[in-house]
């Protein structure tokens, strides 16, 4: 339940997190017309602790309290908030609003936010998540369904940058804590399927064109073709809201990082924004009039709207943000739409009220931040 | 134990494990030892019709022959369950079932090629931390298996003429060599 003023109960960390815009959401980076951030993330665990899943919350939290000694210790997590370092927080300690919001933010999972089921007298679910601020470019995740998830991400296409800048920060953390290991099945982890190199690569991919000529499948066909999945990036499942898309590797054994990431980087990936740079121009050449209606009946919604749900929002955002790319639209920028797009989000517009709303609630105030910041 | 084929109904003789290509997560299956479904059709486990989602070899996969885990007290029945080992030890302890299910689930890989825990490597040369590398590298029979793959890997990408890759593959072959051939490695 979020209390009256949340601010008043966040600590001092989350209050700092929830003011400023991850530094993926920039509208940087190469081929930011498609390509919204690159993701590298490595599952990790401790030699001599049960998986997460298999582990009572004792050994969870001895986990816990483990990770935590050795990285501040190390210097990787820190303190000093002022310092421009990482924090520490408690997941299972913050408000319920303010998990979803790290969810929303990409900082967290949906089950991280949720945590292991722990009976009355056990207490809540020992799980942390690092947060490096003020970027947010890496984080780390403690006992997900692995010990530790590192991730780096970046904004557009900078996969090779998020790889070397979490391989550094994976090699500082493996100073001070022993890495399950085996010679054959490289780095241990509850998953199989994550076994070996434990490396999810991904890239966040903004394909509205595509989508309004009904040639997404020929994306899921390549994707599928490659054996590398394509899933929607906010919403739920499977489902794409706003038209972003994440394609990733799917197999983690047998090939080097470098190669995993090549793969995805140097093959499907620049066909894909080939595909819907070519759909875009189709839509400027061919159906003009269409697309420019499409994206000022947008941009009329969001300036005009008095109420309106999330997924209308994020709809209308993905219309606007084509329009911005296509040149159509002066204003508003990339970065602002980006914003946007994480702003209107439940936990996110809870926060920016200062209280619970209800869903009615909720769609009046989505509306109200929408035309304020794009009129 | 399941008692019928998920094909046809009849009594199975096998366990089968899969993949979901949607949610990552391994599916159990029972097949007979001929059913057609087993070669290719394999039932959604969300329900409905059979659809082909995965054309694969089937490996048949009767009892482990283990008991649970020591390390954790996993048994290999709870993992078909989940999805999801206890603990490292369900690794060794497990290795011979779960190899073959672990290579067709990463697209016929068996062992690891890419990084490797870097404080084992850079304490190699001092005479206390043999016995880690040693766990880290592998033994003479691995070494070699991880050499095969990465050279047929690199036969691959030449032949191809993807041309980025072989060199990176050229370059893990390389440092693997020099690893292996660091002082006091010569029993690997």
């Amino acid at each position: 339940m979020l209390p009256e003023d949340p601010s008043s109960r966040s600590s001092a960390a989350m209050k700092q997190i929830l003011e400023q815009t991850p530094a993926w959401l920039s509208g940087g980076g190469e081929h930011a017309d498609v390509v919204l951030s690159s993701r590298v993330r490595l599952a990790r665990n401790i030699a001599g602790f049960r998986f997460v899943g298999r582990a009572d919350v004792q050994e969870r939290r001895d986990v816990f309290n483990l990770v935590r000694k050795n990285l501040t210790k190390a210097g990787i997590v820190s303190e000093d908030l002022g310092s421009g370092g990482a924090c520490w927080l408690d997941v299972s300690a913050i408000d319920q609003y303010e998990r979803d919001a790290l969810s929303e933010r990409q900082c967290i999972s949906r089950q991280h936010a949720k945590g292991h089921k722990t009976s009355a007298n056990e207490g809540p679910d020992p799980r942390a998540v690092i947060v490096q601020t003020p970027s947010e470019t890496v984080t780390i995740m403690v006992n997900e369904e692995d010990h530790l998830r590192l991730r780096a991400v970046r904004p557009g296409l900078m996969l090779r940058e998020a790889l070397e800048e979490i391989n550094a920060v994976d090699d500082q953390v493996e100073s001070v804590l022993e890495y399950a290991f085996s010679s054959r099945f490289g780095y241990l982890t509850a998953c199989p399927t994550n076994v070996g190199t434990g490396v999810r690569v991904s890239v966040m991919m903004h394909l509205p064109a595509l989508r309004v000529l009904g040639e997404i499948d020929r994306v899921k066909r390549a994707a599928s073709d490659m054996s590398l999945a394509l899933r929607g990036f906010w919403g739920e499942g499977s489902e794409a809201d706003g038209d972003f898309y994440q394609l990733s590797n799917q197999t983690t054994l047998g090939k080097s990082e470098e190669l995993i990431l090549t793969e995805l980087a140097g093959t499907i990936v620049p066909k894909v924004i080939e595909y819907e740079r070519r759909a875009r121009e189709k839509l400027m050449t061919q159906r003009r009039e269409f697309t420019e209606d499409l994206i000022y009946r947008a941009l009329g919604v969001l300036t005009h709207a008095r109420r309106i749900a999330a997924d209308e929002a994020m709809s209308k955002l993905s219309e606007v943000r084509l329009g911005v790319t296509l040149g159509l639209l002066n204003g508003p920028d990339v970065a602002t739409v980006n914003r946007l797009l994480l702003m209107v989000q439940q936990a996110h517009l809870q926060h920016a009220v200062g209280r619970v709303l209800d869903p009615s609630e909720r769609k009046a105030a989505r509306a109200t931040l929408l035309r304020q910041t794009l009129s | 134990m399941a008692n019928y084929c998920d094909g046809c109904g009849e009594d199975p003789v096998t366990h089968e494990m899969f993949k979901d290509p949607v949610t990552g997560e391994f599916v159990e299956h029972h097949f007979c030892a001929n059913c057609p479904k087993a070669k290719g059709l394999i039932g959604h486990p969300a329900g409905g019709e059979p659809e082909i989602v995965h054309q694969v070899s089937v490996v048949r996969v009767t009892s482990t022959g283990v008991g649970p885990c020591p390390g954790c007290g996993m048994t290999f029945a709870k993992f078909r369950e989940s999805g999801r080992l206890g603990c490292a030890s369900c690794y060794t302890h497990f290795e011979k079932t779960l190899g073959p299910l672990i290579s067709r689930a990463q697209e016929g890989a068996t062992h690891h090629v890419g990084k490797l825990p870097r404080r084992a490597i850079s304490c190699a040369n001092e005479p206390e931390n043999k016995r880690s590398l040693m766990e880290v590298l592998g033994r003479a029979e691995e070494r070699a298996r991880k050499m095969a793959a990465l050279r047929d890997q690199l036969h691959v990408a030449l032949t191809s003429e993807r041309y980025e890759q072989a060199a990176l593959i050229r370059d893990q072959i390389e440092q693997l060599q020099s690893l292996y051939e660091l002082p006091g490695e010569g029993e690997g």
